[in-house]
């Protein structure tokens, strides 16, 4: 005797314990219309329904609130199942996005860096620089107060707001640990903008400056260290002497530069010229600054050429060039770090990227699988998932 | 009116040489409701292509399935979805529960995909489901914690408990030993016949398909009505294959 037959014979007891309760519980009416309407196959039917489970029902317009809590608690579980494929995938791109970041961060803050520094040095976008030019007749260079009186004049005409002449040269200062030499600059006021200079402690040198009997300077870092950092608000001053003895007063102190490890300082270019006297002040190391538009910059020159040539004669060499970093045309110094960022950024992403394909790769068998199962329950098709 | 009909249905595939091949070749099938057909055949004879067109997952190549008055091919996708949601249950041979989650949230799976009732009370109604397939103890247990014969006891909690009006069952034993295989099938029996649906249970287990009250065998994807005594008496060599 094998378990199908003894089933079947038990079976028959079961089914007609079933049908007194049904007996009870059947709706009259739609039900057994339906079940009526079942022709031959059902003739051996021994049981009718019990459950409200045969009744065909309308085609329901699919809930909307009941489908969307659906995907939410569908959605919900599988976070709570993969908890920590999930949270892997999450520290994935955590980790990537901070790194993008950082890097995009670093470079931007490392390009500022990198042009501020390029424009402390060379002036910036666009800066047109003079230097007295010579004569081809005489071989000598005009005379230097005169040039920078003409150009004085000329960026007055073009309204030219900054400008200013450089003139460099030393002086020996007595500090804590004895005499020594120092950088001097003599530049006027606009020089702090055109160069970006930093001033850490007081201020940067003003117009009034050049009314004090005392002329007011601005000393580096280095220099106010071996100063012994006095308060500014005493009003230290330093005697300097060159050609001429001259007692300054500090009035600011340019932020540390870790690359200009000398001394030197910034005054007016009056109180300059008094320090080193005329000869020294005329033929050393002297410039004329004239920070204008980029996009005036090159008619600028051929009108401030022009102009120069008109007074000195036309056997000058043309003495204003553009002379700031960009100046060359060509590509911008800093295209090779902007490349370098793009590249690591890029291969960032590519990680990223990677990572989570390979989640998907590894999860995708067994997903087909799930979702294969989930469909045949119901589950509505969507674009990604068909299996 | 039938609740299922087949009309002349062909299933082909195209395989990776660009031939054809014909899995099922003009099948006619007409399912009642409350109908308990068994479908015998060989493994590779297209057992489980069939059931994939009765539960509405695939089209047919040629001819007409008709699921309850209303021409298959007339149903959008996602009407075709939440028909088979709703009124197909399905049962495999290798259970395929969703791991990961206890017997409970297996069962309430299709609920998720109802509406009104049927959602909002999805937990008390696969309790009860679970109760009625005698697992009212293991609730909270995951699958891989259940002997198989647990296993597909959920899986038929789980392809019952939205009240579907067609059972589809592909070889519901053939990973069971003998014994549990059988108190499945009685189960299996019991419930469909209480709720009224129709069970259609694949297998080429003879024993297994005698429980049934009309008998189909596959062969090479051509459907026949046979005799059941007959098949009894011819087949008990191929159950033991
Ligand atoms: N999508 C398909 N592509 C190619 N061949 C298939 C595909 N589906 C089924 N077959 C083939 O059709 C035949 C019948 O498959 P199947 O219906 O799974 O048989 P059974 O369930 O009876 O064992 C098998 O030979 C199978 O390899
Ligand atoms: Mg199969």
């Amino acid at each position: 005797m094998t378990w199908w037959r003894k089933k079947s014979s038990e079976r028959s007891a079961a089914v007609a314990a079933e049908e007194s309760t049904v007996e009870a519980t059947i709706e009259p009416s739609d039900e057994a219309a339906s079940i009526g309407a079942v022709p031959s196959a059902a003739d051996d039917l021994a049981i009718r329904p019990k459950y409200e489970l045969a009744k065909p029902t309308k085609e329901p317009r699919g809930s909307l609130l009941s489908s969307i809590v659906g995907s939410v608690v569908e959605a919900w579980d599988e976070v709570r199942i993969n908890r920590t494929r999930v949270l892997l995938s999450l520290v994935g791109i955590g980790v990537a996005v901070c790194a993008l970041a950082t890097v995009v961060g670093a470079g931007a803050v490392f390009g500022q860096a990198q042009t501020e520094q390029y424009e402390k040095s060379s002036g910036r976008p666009a800066t047109l620089t003079g230097y007295p030019p010579f004569s081809m007749t005489t071989q000598q260079p005009v005379e230097s107060a005169k040039y920078f009186e003409l150009l004085d004049t000329l960026v007055e005409r073009y309204q030219v707001s900054h400008s200013t002449a450089i003139r460099r040269g030393s002086a020996s200062v007595q500090l804590l640990n004895g005499t020594q030499f120092t950088a001097v600059q003599g530049v006027n006021d606009k020089f702090g903008v055109m160069h970006r200079v930093d001033v850490a402690v007081g201020r940067w040198l003003t117009e009034e400056d050049g009314n004090r009997l005392a002329p007011a300077v601005v000393v580096n870092d280095n220099f106010y260290e071996q100063l012994g950092r006095p308060d500014l608000r005493t009003h230290p001053t330093i005697e300097l002497k060159a050609e001429n003895l001259t007692t300054a007063v500090i009035v600011g102190v340019l932020a540390p530069e870790s690359y200009r490890p000398g001394l030197s300082l910034s005054m007016l270019d009056q109180p300059f010229r008094d320090l080193v006297g005329t000869k020294a002040a005329s033929e050393g190391d002297i410039t004329y600054e004239i920070w204008v538009p980029e996009e005036q910059a090159a008619q600028l020159t051929d009108l401030l050429n022009r102009d120069i040539a008109a007074v000195f004669g036309d056997d000058i060499n043309p003495s204003i060039n553009r002379n700031d970093y960009l100046a060359w045309g060509g590509p911008s110094p800093l295209e090779p770090l902007q490349w370098a960022i793009g590249g690591i950024a890029a291969l960032i992403l590519l990680l990223g990227a990677l990572g989570l394909v390979n989640i998907s790769l590894v999860t995708v068998k067994y997903r087909v699988r799930e979702i294969g199962v989930r469909r045949a329950f119901g589950r509505r098709r969507v674009a990604c998932s068909s299996p | 009116m039938p609740l299922l009909s087949l009309e002349g249905v062909t299933r082909s595939v195209e395989l990776p040489d660009f031939s054809r091949l014909d899995i099922l070749k003009g099948i006619d099938l007409d399912v009642e409701v409350g109908d308990h057909i068994s479908i015998v055949g060989r493994s590779g004879s297209g057992k489980s292509t069939l059931l994939n067109l009765l539960g509405l997952i695939d089209n047919p190549t040629t001819g007409r399935i008709i699921f309850d008055g209303a021409p298959l091919e007339k149903l959008s996708g996602g009407k075709r979805d939440r028909k088979r949601g709703r009124d197909v249950g399905f049962i495999f041979q290798q259970f395929n529960l969703l791991a990961g989650r206890t017997a409970l949230e297996n069962v309430m799976t299709p609920l998720l995909y109802a509406t009104g009732r049927q959602f909002w009370r999805r937990r008390v109604l696969a309790e009860e489901m679970l109760d009625r397939v005698g697992l009212s103890e293991r609730m909270a247990s995951m699958p891989d914690k259940l002997s198989g014969g647990e296993q597909q006891r959920v899986a038929i909690a789980r392809a019952l408990v939205r009240s579907p009006r067609l059972i589809l069952a592909d070889e519901p034993t053939g990973a069971l030993d003998v014994e549990t295989g059988a108190t499945v099938m009685e189960l299996l029996d019991n419930v469909a016949e209480q709720s009224g649906a129709a069970l259609i249970t694949i297998t080429h287990d003879p024993n297994v398909a005698a429980l049934a009250r009309r008998h189909y065998r596959l062969d090479n994807g051509v459907l026949s009505r046979i005799d059941v005594k007959r098949m009894l008496a011819t087949s008990l060599p191929e159950a033991s294959l």
